[in-house]
């Protein structure tokens, strides 16, 4: 009998005292909610109907002599029921019953009644976000729900958190040296200076943030500490066998608390587990009433060992070492202030324990998912009348003694009142006061990166709790039964005998456990993956993986690059606000700064102006004027420039940057009291900023003294971009590499932090992406002119965080450049947008759009006259610009010049030294329909994975795989073998699924080895390149006319064929496409399709274009 | 106007009906709230009962109501009432009681003049707790600076009155520094302090401080010392809790402890050191009390 | 904007009272960098006047009072805000030919001779001329400062343009030597009289 049933009827028997259960159940509120009495129906997890229960107010229940005062479990519950009424949320609340009891009622009726229990244990939070609300739950709620954040215009010495960082990852390299090489102290020395070094190059940008006249202690601590470390870990581990397993997550999915070791030591001969948290700085630390010193993290450790509990590791003992100085003092949670001062007694099941983890969980919980307020304005207000909201209850013991104000951005914006030091004038009523269609926008677009969170804080929920199997065959998100080959260092090597099928591709986060363990229990392992074949998978991990398990890969993705969106758009309604200057009443949208009017419709940017220009041969004639109409930017005004595939819109951007820093040289000075820099370039992905940079670069070398690419350097970077970052600059590389850490480290590091300072007050162009709009390198530092790059891709959250860098009041230009015509914003699909609300039409929002509606498509529609298109392109030859133009540019489109124009297959080979004669399809005219309507055998394998989050069905299609082998290996094998892999090499393979793509690299593969070098993709990852051939495979080819929820976004069509420059393939089932599926919203998709088609045969009758039936060609 | 000047029975069914219909106002406002809106209260048709609801509802909400295409704040009055018992608290160092009064306010305002009021008189708040609670003089502390960093902010405020604030909160945290270093001023200081706890109904909180004010005027005081009587019980309550020294009784301590009031150390003591200071220490310690800003000419009274 | 005449009569106006920079730069849009380094004003760093001792006509509008107030916080450094008029100040004050030999002395001139050897070059090399010389400055002493910054050699290019002896072209990207005189002709190595 499953456990809930099984509890439920134990509860029965024993009437009258409470009994700890520990169980999940699902309940759903009966009857009207009253906060003093909850009257709840429980179900089983498969939807069993238990009975009635209720939850009393301070644990009460019939019969119980007192109440517990300050018990946050009813009120909290209360707000919660009460929330997901008002937002019409009806499926039941799991709740993991804790504690319980069968009371006997004055009338003899039995009513189980709830004491003690866990709200949504699907809903993770992590071992910091406890210790945030324990700190102070006010804090929680101004900067995990609503999303304030510093504001990066005032400078902000950091550092102090690099001193913990290098010690952490040096201590964790030489604790796995030091295992590893049994006991060898000189290796293990080693491994932890490379750590520290590491630690130092990836985050010298922060250490410059700190002014000082000479090395300080934050620069010397780390290498003070190595003897210490190396003599702690020979005196613990000399001559014992015991396996080390670093920075492993784990998860209780019964307390919904995921966390993080630093260390967990695993005695082989049997002995108990030991929790190891690393603790450096004193900033949070609990102070001990008896001896007075300090202790950090005490709650943290005790929520993981709460985690091994509840995983059944009853034996764990959790030990927090301190790092003080150049000692370190291991601290048996026993001994901790924390412990002490609640009299908690670790031996025994003590509730106390419970209940101070179960608060902080229950209440970051409600308040970081804004149930405890939603988005009424009033209670948003009210919310911080009282720092340790008591409307939820809680118990003020279970609290730290004083909110850590310090640190708190939301005390700096001085929107919460509490704070001792107030930055600048209060603001009181920040939500009521804020204008309505200000505050309207941030609720409706905060109320979806919302969603996004709470989907992904789900997942791990759902890894566990869902069957392997289901997650692979359904979702395709899980990869099971797979033997490691061989780790090298942290890059590992898994196979597995049969077929990998899966959405996990490269670059994805993923998470590696064995397979006797549910993920997330102790040895699961944080890792990327490098490399995805049929049968092998490649992925770089954090630490050494034993090889004689089997593990399941599960993909994990990346929520927490939505955290920064979320404070971008917070910013923009404090600082809008702010910078009126009006306190204390409601502000009118009129008294807004300009930007912000714009933003917000209401007012039109200004009419493009001309300013003289430099002479720019190189730039055609709507660049000249676009790059005029920058110039011409009165400060306070936006301007949007459309860049179509090929038009050169980086070069435009590189004259722009570079012209802009000529005119403001000399205006601005390193450290001012207000640092003003002349430009700012941000862009959607890392890639693209390379881009900028390699452009800005080639083209006007002398520039290059004052660029800075933000960020530490990455493995994929271009050797010339990498030496643009403030690290390469400064030669931190080599400085640390040749000076000898242990005598003179800090003095080393001193010198190179002063060389990057100066080669940083003299930057004048900052390029990075719209993610590192709170980096080091730009704290402080207000810009003339922001531009943004690829903005058609970036989300409206991640588009405001280019304003968080113009001068205060946005008094600075802001351009737009990207292309709404092609790929929109990354965001998760599956979830429905909320409904837009009908004063939004003035935003220029219609009814179907969502946050994939990027910021440039809707102020493109909303001001069209401040939209500047680059026409001439210099990429496709005419045929190919015909058919893109007339289908997706309104003709505008025209070839840049006669020579791109009349760009043929035949006259690149030709350039390569080959003048054989092409088979029939390559000698003719450069666009080619291969269509396969009336072949029977080119149907496509129907959707795969429909469950899940990703649109990607992975549908695919053998025949056309092998019709485009076919053409290929037609085109190659004509050729002499040695001119192969150059012809090879300049040909694309585009479709929009990922099996696809697999199925086509095989059938190249057989045909002729040397095609591998033929890049195979999907739409997404071609974003930016080209290719001189493009061979498009449609697959959708089925009865119904489905055409899948990739092609149901026409802008990927325009950008698969905008990447051809000499010859354009499509290889499809033009009826499906074409035909009335009678389904509802792919209409405009289909009317883009149906121009298409009959575009390519109106080039067929001018002889541009020829249609090939599929079966004349095998 | 009470026509029939009878009896009025209330008629249990209509309230519950009313009541039900200005509930269903409340919920369907207060869920798009919770969804984001700041919807305004249209009444659902012209009947007065159902503008009645409607009105009721608004008023409860603090939010506007829709009168034939004007929208109309029915709290603004209720706005202005809570304001005043605010400040009115604040003059008295009730600083719990005004933010309340003052929160209240906040919810049910809507003109900008009445809103900025209330923010103002929020940062008095802090400037009151400011002056009360910190101890004179304190490193890092300007209780005037919540007031005076505000005060360019509120545009919708007549001239005089924000003068008149930053002169206030200017002289209050000056007083707050000067005591610090003056003995009479200190006094004033702690007397506020001991009047408060006296209110709040701490009689041993009072009495500690009406000890330290009689530690720290003990050199003026004359030689045959009138206090004397007062203090000795006052201090046995407090030497009670302490180890006792040889040659005390606890029961003739805990006797004498029995004749400790506050009360009538208080009035003892500001009679002494009035004579001794030669002013009136109650006068002094009145002087830390926040001056209200009156209307100057009486008859323009505020939009109540 | 930066010519002599004007400096001239700045610096008469100025006489011998205390100049602030808030309230002068943005009137006359000459950079008070420029005039201390070449030695017409020396900025006062001790004991620091309050911006109503010396009746500055801002008093009251200007956001900067505040830094000066008695009980300002250290956040905000007060040096090198407020001038007094040196002695060669007075002189060129009486007399504006003694300039030319004070710009042919300004610790830049060697700096922008070395760059303008071959008659022309581009705005650019000169910032990176400036930023090699920081960077040096660095290496051999550590300091965190350098002396000199972007703002003084934009305001002292101007006055060089108004003095006649260089020339802006193609629309401020490049200058070329009209007549630099002799002795400003570049001397072996950086000369570092700040």
């Amino acid at each position: 009998m499953p456990s809930a049933e099984r509890a439920w009827q134990q509860l029965q028997e024993s009437t009258g005292e409470p009994q700890w259960l520990d169980v999940p159940i699902l309940v759903r509120p009966v009857g009207e909610l009253r906060p003093g009495r909850i009257v709840l129906e429980a179900l089983t997890e498969d939807g069993h109907l238990l009975g009635t229960c209720a939850v009393f107010n301070g644990e009460w229940y019939p019969g119980c002599q007192g109440s517990i005062p300050y018990s946050h479990y009813a009120p909290t519950l209360y707000r919660v029921l009460l929330a997901r009424q008002r937002r019409e949320e009806t499926e039941p609340l799991r709740l993991q019953v804790l504690k319980a009891v069968a009371a006997q009622t004055r009338s003899g009726r039995l009513l189980p009644v709830l004491l003690k229990f866990i709200i949504a244990p699907e809903h993770t939070l992590t071992g910091a976000q406890l210790e945030q609300v324990y700190g102070c739950p006010l804090q929680v709620f101004y900067t995990r729900f609503v999303g304030i954040s510093y504001d990066v215009l005032r400078s902000r010495e950091g550092g102090g958190d690099i001193r913990g960082r290098a010690i952490h990852e040096g201590y964790r390299r030489a604790a796995a040296e030091f295992v590893a090489s049994r006991g060898d102290l000189e290796r293990a020395r080693a491994a932890y200076l490379e750590g520290v070094r590491r630690v130092w190059v990836e985050w010298l940008t922060t250490l410059c943030l700190k002014l000082s006249a000479g090395p300080l202690r934050d620069h010397r601590q780390p290498l003070e500490v190595v003897d210490e470390i190396l003599d702690y870990c020979r005196h613990r581990w000399e001559g014992k066998a015991l396996r080390l397993y670093l920075e492993r997550l784990f998860y209780a999915p019964s307390r919904g608390i995921s966390g993080r070791a630093d260390r967990i030591e695993q005695p082989l001969d049997g002995g108990p587990l030991r929790v190891v948290e690393i603790k450096t700085s004193g900033m949070d630390a609990e102070q001990d009433p008896q001896t007075g010193d300090r202790h950090p993290g005490g709650l943290q450790a005790l929520a993981y060992r709460e985690i091994l509990y509840s995983l059944g590791e009853q034996s764990a003992e959790a030990v927090v070492e301190e790092i003080r100085g150049a000692r370190i003092k291991p601290l048996p949670l026993e001994q901790h202030p924390l412990i002490r001062r609640l009299r908690l007694d670790l031996s025994t099941r003590d509730e106390r324990v419970v209940d101070l983890i179960a608060q902080a969980r229950n209440i970051g919980y409600c308040v970081s998912t804004g149930l405890f307020t939603g988005y009424d304005r009033y209670l948003l207000d009210r919310a911080g009348d009282d720092w340790r909201l008591r409307e939820l209850g809680g118990s003020f013991e279970f609290l730290r003694a004083r909110p850590p104000c310090r640190i708190c951005p939301a005390q700096h914006r001085s929107v919460c009142l509490y704070g001792t030091r107030h930055a600048g004038q209060p603001l009181y009523s920040l939500f009521r006061y804020a204008p309505n269609r200000l505050f309207a926008y941030w609720a409706w677009f905060h109320r979806q990166l919302k969603a996004e969170e709470r989907a992904s804080r789900q997942l791990l929920f759902h890894l566990v709790n869902t069957p392997a199997e289901m997650l692979e065959q359904a979702e395709g998100i899980t990869i099971g039964r797979l033997r490691l080959v061989e780790q090298t260092g942290l890059i590992a090597v898994f196979t597995r005998d049969e077929r990998i099928e899966t959405r996990i591709r490269e670059d994805d986060r993923v998470l590696v456990t064995p397979e006797t363990r549910a993920p997330g229990q102790i040895f699961s392992l944080e890792g990327t993956v490098k490399a995805m074949g049929e049968h092998e998978l490649v992925v770089r991990l954090n630490d050494r993986v034993a090889a004689e398990e089997t593990y399941r890969v599960d993909l994990v993705g990346g929520y927490d690059l939505r955290e920064w969106q979320l404070e971008g758009l917070t910013d923009f309604l404090v600082s809008a606000v702010a910078s009126t200057g009006v306190r204390g009443r409601k502000v009118q949208v009129e008294e807004l700064p300009r930007l912000a009017r714009i933003l917000l419709g209401v007012e039109p940017p200004s009419l493009p102006g001309q300013a003289p220009t430099p002479p720019a041969p190189d730039l055609n004639e709507t660049q000249r004027r676009a790059l005029a109409a920058a110039l011409a930017l009165q400060p306070g005004d936006l301007l949007l420039i459309q860049g179509p595939p090929g038009t050169g819109k980086t070069s435009l951007l590189a004259h722009l940057a570079r012209t802009f820093l000529a005119r403001h040289l000399f205006d601005y000075d390193g450290r001012a009291e207000r640092d003003h820099r002349p430009v700012l370039i941000l862009t959607n992905t890392h890639r693209a900023a390379d881009e900028v940079v390699l452009k800005l670069l080639d083209r006007f070398p002398e520039v290059a003294p004052f660029v800075i690419r933000i960020g530490a350097r990455r493995a994929d970077m271009d050797e010339q971009v990498a030496r643009q970052t403030l690290a390469e600059r400064a030669g931190a590389r080599e400085a640390l590499e040749q000076a000898d850490l242990t005598q003179d480290g800090a003095g080393a590091l001193f010198r190179l932090i002063r060389r990057a300072q100066t080669c940083h007050d003299h930057a004048g162009i900052f390029v990075g992406t719209l993610g590192s709009a709170d980096s080091a390198e730009l704290r402080g530092l207000s810009f003339e002119l922001v531009i943004v790059d690829e903005a058609g891709q970036a989300t409206e959250p991640a588009m405001l965080q280019a304003l968080r860098h113009l001068p205060p009041g946005y008094t600075g230009r802001l351009v737009l450049i990207g292309d709404h015509r092609q790929l929109p914003p990354v965001v998760s699909d599956e979830l429905s947008p909320p409904p837009v609300p009908e004063a939004f039409r003035q935003l220029g929002l219609n009814a179907g759009d969502s946050l994939r509606t990027s910021a440039f498509e809707r102020l493109a529609r909303l001001y069209p006259h401040a939209l500047i298109t680059l026409t001439e392109q210099y990429r496709m030859n005419a045929p190919i610009c015909t058919l893109v133009s007339q289908t997706f540019y309104e003709g505008r489109l025209v070839p840049g010049t006669q020579a791109v124009a009349e760009q043929t297959l035949a006259g690149w080979l030709a350039g390569l030294g080959i003048s054989a004669p092409l088979g029939s399809v390559w000698s003719g005219p450069p666009v080619v329909l291969v269509t396969t309507e009336r072949d029977p055998g080119a149907r496509d394998s129907g959707a795969r994975f429909t469950a899940g989050r990703s649109l990607d069905e992975a549908r695919d299609n053998p025949r056309e795989a092998e019709v485009i082998a076919t053409l290929l290996g037609g085109l190659v094998c004509s050729l002499p073998p040695e001119l192969r892999r150059d012809v090879a090499r300049g040909i694309g393979i585009i479709s929009p699924y990922r099996r696809q793509n697999t199925r086509i690299r095989q059938e190249l593969l057989r045909r002729d080895p040397v095609l591998a070098e033929a890049r195979v993709d999907t739409v997404d990852r071609f974003q930016g390149s080209e290719r001189e051939v493009i061979v498009v495979s449609l697959v959708n080819s089925n009865d119904e006319a489905a055409i899948g929820r990739l092609h149901a976004d026409w802008r990927r069509m325009n950008v698969a064929i905008s990447r051809a420059r000499r010859a354009l393939v499509i290889v499809g089932d033009r009826s499906t496409f074409t035909r009335d599926p009678g389904r509802l919203g792919e209409d405009e998709a289909r009317r883009y399709y149906r121009a298409l088609f009959a575009e390519i045969e109106r080039l067929e009758r001018q002889g541009q274009a020829c249609v090939l039936e599929s079966q004349s060609l095998s | 106007m009470g026509q029939d000047g009878g009896e009025h029975l209330v008629d249990p069914e209509a309230t519950g009906s009313f009541v039900a219909r200005v509930n269903r106002y409340r919920e369907s406002v207060g869920h798009r709230r919770f969804a984001g809106e700041d919807p305004v209260v249209y009444p659902e048709s012209k009947a007065p009962a159902e503008v009645a609801a409607a009105a009721i509802a608004a008023e409860r909400l603090g939010g506007l109501l829709r009168l034939d295409s004007q929208a109309i704040s029915p709290a603004e009055d209720l706005a202005a009432a809570e304001l005043d018992a605010g400040l009115r608290a604040l003059a008295n160092w009730d600083v719990r009681l005004a933010r309340w009064r003052l929160a209240i306010a906040a919810g049910y305002a809507h003109l900008a003049e009445q809103q900025q009021r209330v923010s103002l008189a929020r940062a008095l708040a802090q400037t009151v707790r400011d002056l009360l609670y910190e101890p004179p003089g304190r490193p890092r502390v300007k209780p005037e600076a919540p007031v005076l960093m505000l005060l360019p902010a509120l545009d919708r405020l007549p001239r005089e009155e924000l003068d008149f604030y930053a002169e206030e909160a200017k002289r209050l945290a000056e007083l707050w520094r000067e005591a610090s270093r003056d003995d009479l001023l200190w006094s004033g200081w702690a007397l506020a302090r001991t009047r408060v706890s006296l209110r709040d109904g701490e009689p041993d909180a009072a009495l500690a401080w009406l000890l330290r004010i009689y530690r720290r005027n003990r050199a003026r005081l004359p030689a045959d010392d009138p206090l004397e009587r007062l203090v000795r019980p006052a201090e046995a309550t407090f030497r009670l809790l302490l180890p006792l020294a040889d040659g005390e009784d606890e029961a003739e301590l805990r006797k004498l402890a029995e004749d400790a009031s506050p009360h009538d150390l208080l009035v003892a003591t500001v009679a002494t050191l009035s004579q001794v200071w030669g002013t009136d220490l109650l006068q002094v310690s009145d002087r830390f009390a926040l001056v209200l800003y009156q209307q100057p000419e009486p008859d323009r009274e505020r939009p109540t | 904007m930066a010519d002599p005449r004007l400096i001239q009569q700045l610096l008469s106006e100025i006489g011998e009272g205390i100049a602030c920079r808030h309230y002068h730069e943005p009137r006359t849009g000459i950079h008070f960098g420029l005039l201390a380094g070449l030695g017409l004003l020396t900025p006062i760093d001790t004991r620091i006047p309050p911006c109503d001792a010396h009746g500055c006509p801002l008093l009251g509008q200007c956001e900067h009072e505040a830094d000066f107030a008695p009980g300002a916080s250290p956040r905000q450094p007060k040096g090198n805000r407020k001038f007094r008029r040196a002695p060669e100040g007075a002189a060129v004050a009486a007399d504006a030919a003694l300039l030319e030999r004070l710009v042919s002395a300004h610790r830049l001139a060697g700096l922008v001779a070395s760059a303008l050897r071959e008659g022309k070059a581009s705005v650019f090399t000169l910032a990176e001329a400036l930023l090699e010389h920081d960077l040096a400055q660095v290496e051999r002493e550590g300091t965190a400062a350098p002396a000199v910054r972007r703002r003084e050699l934009g305001a002292y290019l101007r006055l060089l343009e108004a003095l006649g002896w260089v020339q802006f072209e193609d629309d401020g990207l490049s200058l070329r030597a009209v007549r630099l005189p002799v002795h400003l002709a570049p001397p072996t190595q950086l000369c570092e009289t700040a």
